[in-house]
């Protein structure tokens, strides 16, 4: 294994990149288990190839491009998986522009936004969300029906994208000044 | 509502249904074909995926679960966090094991009041990782305000959760009188009511280290991981005093507590000092008001390498008027890139000793 160091600016990069990272990945693999998987071998590729990068280079896109390799050898690994796209539209998913700066804003609104939940929504996506519970616990848990729950993080999910969007402007014009 | 937007309610639903794992092939194919058919499709169900991203991933920066008079700083999820980790560890762990530490090229501040303090060595596996300086600490300094706790400072019991929550179990167990409760153990000293979590965590030998004494030891639980600041840290409640009676009782008009413990760790995947600290934090409490720190100490030590030998830390605290229940915490911190990776080893304490001193005249052992 070589001794080279990893350049610090390099994994100060890699670091910071981890959250677009992992949303890129769960776009084209939508399950969050292989989407850990997926992040996790491409940042041992990363690593590896370091002293490659050029440093004027474009990280994000070279990320993001060794990224999507991983998720298609990640499909082609596991092809009885129920959750994965045809090659077709994972290009096409990956084509689509990943504006890292909205989602740096999106993610400031989103704190702003959940603050904002009732508190019947608020409890559900805390169970969800933060303590990562399956539907079924969390209908036990709240007493409630199965389809119950799930359309409630339906809604949940709605009205947050919807206050993102809303919330933005002000997010970013703060960010301005 | 046009075709357009009836076909963006189909991709919302079905793709909530694949992200709460609530699908059928089915949804599969058709969230296949409405993507693979418009761009406005492939735009709504990205924009609901980064969002789903965003509320899992769980960071001390952005995100905050908890209701929003409670300002807690979280740490993120391990398993994610630990995948990062697992890279840099397979890439930089052979290279770590060979090389030898070098001479000490960091200093590291560790905290309000730490006799035992000591520089030590860091192994930059990455270029010297730069100390978090005080904007990035920001989100950190900031009061953290919990319904039934507020306490302020800075600190590993601070930003933890579980501690932090330890802790007002443990004041809500001696506000209502409970003679026994779930994880601990109520103990009564004197007119001293204390909820004792220490059974709880304790262990017999192992990974190589031996108790000092006994035959069992504390054992901390594992450390958080935080990727953004490069840190992992843990923070264990141990005791919960109550004083509200001996400080009635005795007019007590000078209370001193005098803790000593020890700390070791025992050989893991990455050989670095672990910075170790006790925290006390002085509660009030008042009927309708959530209880707060009126004050706190902080002392800390870095460990040695050596899991054969225990290091020892001493601290005294003047108790603050109108303090009705003490918290004391331990705690563990490592900063730098080896921080990331996840500690295989243990961390542990041991002849923990706390004493009431009042009026300097009774000294009460706890």
């Amino acid at each position: 294994m070589s001794d080279d160091l990893v350049p610090f600016d390099f994994s100060r990069k890699l670091t910071a990149l981890q959250r677009s990272l992992y949303a890129y990945i769960l776009t084209l693999l939508p399950n969050r288990t292989d989407a850990e998987d997926v992040l996790q071998e491409t940042n041992l590729i990363l690593c590896r190839k370091a002293t490659e990068y050029d440093p004027k280079g474009h990280f994000q896109g070279w990320a993001f491009q060794i990224a999507r390799y991983q998720v298609m050898a990640h499909i082609t690994k596991s092809k009885r998986s129920r959750l994965q796209f045809s090659t077709e539209i994972i290009e096409a998913l990956a084509a689509e522009e990943f504006d890292n700066k909205r989602m740096l804003l999106s993610q400031k609104a989103l704190q702003l936004c959940y603050d904002l939940l009732p508190d019947h929504m608020e409890r559900i996506a805390r169970l969800r969300f933060r303590e990562d519970s399956q539907l079924k616990d969390i209908a036990k848990k709240v007493g409630r029906p199965l389809g119950s729950i799930s359309a409630t993080l339906h809604r949940i999910r709605i009205n947050l994208i919807d206050c993102v969007r809303r919330k933005i402007p002000m997010v970013e014009a703060e960010n301005d000044l | 509502m046009n075709a357009n937007e009836v076909s963006l309610k189909e991709v919302e639903l079905l793709t909530v249904r694949v992200l709460d794992d609530q699908f059928e092939s089915k949804d599969m194919e058709r969230l296949s074909v409405l993507l693979e058919s418009s761009a406005s499709a492939r735009s709504r169900y990205t924009e609901l995926v980064i969002q789903d991203s965003l509320l899992h991933w769980e960071t001390s920066e952005v995100l905050e679960f908890e209701p929003s008079e409670t300002k807690t700083v979280l740490f993120p999820k391990l398993p994610l966090v630990a995948s990062f980790a697992a890279a840099l560890l397979a890439i930089f762990g052979v290279w770590h094991w060979n090389k030898a530490i070098p001479s000490a090229s960091e200093e590291l501040a560790t905290g309000i009041s730490a006799p035992e303090s000591d520089k030590f060595a860091s192994t930059p596996v990455l270029p010297t990782a730069p100390q978090s300086t005080p904007s990035q600490l920001a989100s950190y300094k900031s009061p953290s305000f919990e319904a039934g706790l507020e306490v302020g400072g800075d600190g590993p019991f601070i930003r933890s959760i579980e501690a932090r929550r330890e802790a007002r179990n443990g004041m809500a167990i001696l506000a209502e009188k409970k003679r026994f409760s779930e994880g601990g153990l109520v103990e009564f000293r004197e007119d001293i009511v204390v909820w004792n979590r220490q059974e709880h965590l304790s262990v017999p030998a192992e990974l190589g280290i031996l108790p000092l004494k006994g035959d069992r030891m504390i054992k901390m639980s594992k450390l958080d991981i935080d990727v953004g600041t490069q840190s992992a840290e843990v923070s264990d409640t141990l005791r919960v005093l109550d004083l509200r009676e001996i400080i009635r009782n005795q007019e007590a008009s000078n209370v001193r507590l005098n803790t000593s413990v020890f700390f070791n760790q025992s050989l893991g995947i990455v050989r670095k000092s672990t910075e170790f600290s006790l925290t006390v934090h002085a509660i009030k409490s008042e009927d309708g008001e959530p209880n707060r720190s009126i004050g706190h100490l902080e002392t800390s030590l870095n460990s040695d390498l050596d899991p054969i030998t225990w290091e020892e830390l001493n601290s005294e605290f003047e108790i603050p008027k109108g303090t009705d229940f003490l918290v004391v915490a331990l705690n563990a911190r490592r900063e730098g890139s080896n921080a990331l990776i996840p500690e295989l080893g243990g961390l542990y304490a041991d002849q923990l000793h706390l004493g009431l001193v009042v009026n300097e005249q009774d000294a009460i052992r706890l």
